[in-house]
């Protein structure tokens, strides 16, 4: 028959000896030794699917230890497309001037720019109407009629800069072994189309709109700037 | 039973691809997985413990840690594994039910110390599945898988301290479900005592627990 002791009530002390596997004397020893029992054959019925898995395991390409590196790896990553996208920009920006020198298409690309997207837009304007109502066949059409788009978007950039920021400017135009002053006249004549740009040193741009004798299309600016010539500064005075 | 250390060695071995040193991690540690989950998910632990082991197989080399971190990095795959099968059919744990056990035991002999003699690892694992989840998995996790009170908090989300107070409770209870069948006037006793603790649903599972 079972001894008193065996069923006296469960105490802290005697639980934290039985969580430690210690015998107690308690008749919780055999229920807890037999929850711990080895192993028996049933239980590793597994054991074949384990190995298998193990080995092919083994035979996979060794992964980067995943834990520690999962924040890592993230800014790893982000970092690696900040300097990839800023590379690109840069060479982007430098080689396609570069590429547009040697080409001499950069006036091309300057001054035929605004007419093909003109048209396009024009003609989709025209067209898309009775086809659909939706925005994106405009859009289509306007960025897929010429290739001349892509370079306008360079030298946009690198005027951008003379606007913004001429050190960077000078520095660009530098590595891309362009005049500068060429360049500053291209920027100048392009900032007047688009956005009006102030374009402060009036007295560069005169001669250079003699030289190229751009007949049809410096009338057609003129209007458009002559009040930020004379202001200087531009959009803020008007 | 392997000491300590040499079983920090053998978890470094299995890293770096020993075939046999994984071997004795499965047999060491898939017993105590797959009674851990037995109160976790009743007749489905052995296929939870195939696909934990398929994970751990996979990226033992992304762990770091001695045995004792093994034993722990293991439970808390098994018990993943587990979540995701209980959130898969929308239920909530469902151990195996510890009704047929505690029938046997009765059946075997009327005093209960007869009865815990013949205490398989099966009626030991079910008559602890019986407790109040949070309970079982605490006793479960200490005293089978054999982590301390700190292990078990990280595994189960909760602070030590409410480990070891869950895990005093469930062995308290656990000694007052042994305790009441000895007690003098069985018959009445028992229809009390031990009516149903747990659902009656899982009893087909029984017969299918080797």
């Amino acid at each position: 028959m079972t001894s008193p002791e065996e069923w006296t009530p469960m105490d802290r002390k005697t639980a934290d000896s039985l969580l430690r596997g210690d015998r107690t004397g308690h008749a919780l020893d055999r229920v807890l030794a037999a929850a711990q029992a080895p192993a028996t054959a049933a239980e590793l019925a597994g054991e074949a699917d384990a190995m298998a898995a193990f080995r092919a395991a083994a035979q996979a390409p060794a992964k980067h230890r995943k834990r520690p590196s999962v924040i890592q790896s993230c800014l790893t990553r982000m970092l690696t497309l900040k300097v990839a996208a800023v590379a690109f920009a840069t060479s982007a920006t430098v080689g396609g001037m570069a590429l547009a020198a040697n080409t001499g298409a950069l006036h091309e690309a300057t001054f035929s720019a605004p007419e093909p997207s003109a048209t396009a837009t024009s003609e989709a304007a025209q067209v898309s109407p009775p086809v659909s109502p939706t925005v994106s066949p405009p859009a289509q059409v306007g960025t897929t009629s010429s290739a001349t788009p892509k370079k306008r978007v360079t030298d946009t950039d690198l005027c951008t800069d003379f606007q913004r920021n001429h050190e960077r400017f000078r520095e660009q135009v530098r590595r891309a072994g362009k005049n500068q002053v060429e360049m500053e006249r291209t920027c100048r004549t392009r900032a007047g189309a688009p956005n009006t740009s102030p374009s402060a040193r009036q007295p560069s741009r005169e001669p250079f709109r003699d030289r190229n004798g751009g007949g049809t299309r410096t009338p057609e600016r003129e209007p458009q700037q002559g009040g930020g010539n004379t202001g200087g500064a531009g959009q803020p005075h008007r | 039973m392997m000491d300590a250390e040499d079983l920090d060695a053998v978890v470094i071995a299995a890293q770096s691809g020993d075939e046999q040193a994984f071997r004795l991690l499965y047999r060491t540690q898939q017993p105590a997985l797959l009674r851990y989950l037995r109160i976790l998910v009743g007749e489905d632990a052995e296929d939870v413990a195939s696909e934990a082991w398929l994970q751990i197989a996979r990226d033992l080399r992304t762990f770091s840690g001695d045995f004792d971190g093994f034993r722990g990095w293991t439970a808390t795959i098994a018990r993943h594994r587990a979540m995701d099968l209980l959130r898969s059919q929308r239920r909530r744990p469902q151990p195996a039910a510890a009704d047929e056990f505690l029938a046997e035991l009765r059946a075997a002999d009327d005093t209960a110390d007869r009865a815990l003699e013949l205490v398989t690892t099966d009626a030991a694992v079910a008559l602890i599945a019986a407790l109040p989840p949070e309970q079982a998995e605490a006793v479960m996790l200490r005293v089978v898988v054999g982590l301390d009170a700190k292990s078990t908090g990280k595994i189960l989300g909760r602070r030590a301290g409410a480990i070891r107070t869950a895990a005093y409770r469930g062995l308290k209870n656990l000694a007052a479900r042994l305790a009441q069948p000895a007690q003098p006037p069985p018959e009445q006793r028992r229809s009390a005592s031990w009516s149903n603790p747990v659902t009656t649903s899982a009893a087909p599972a029984l017969k299918e627990m080797r």
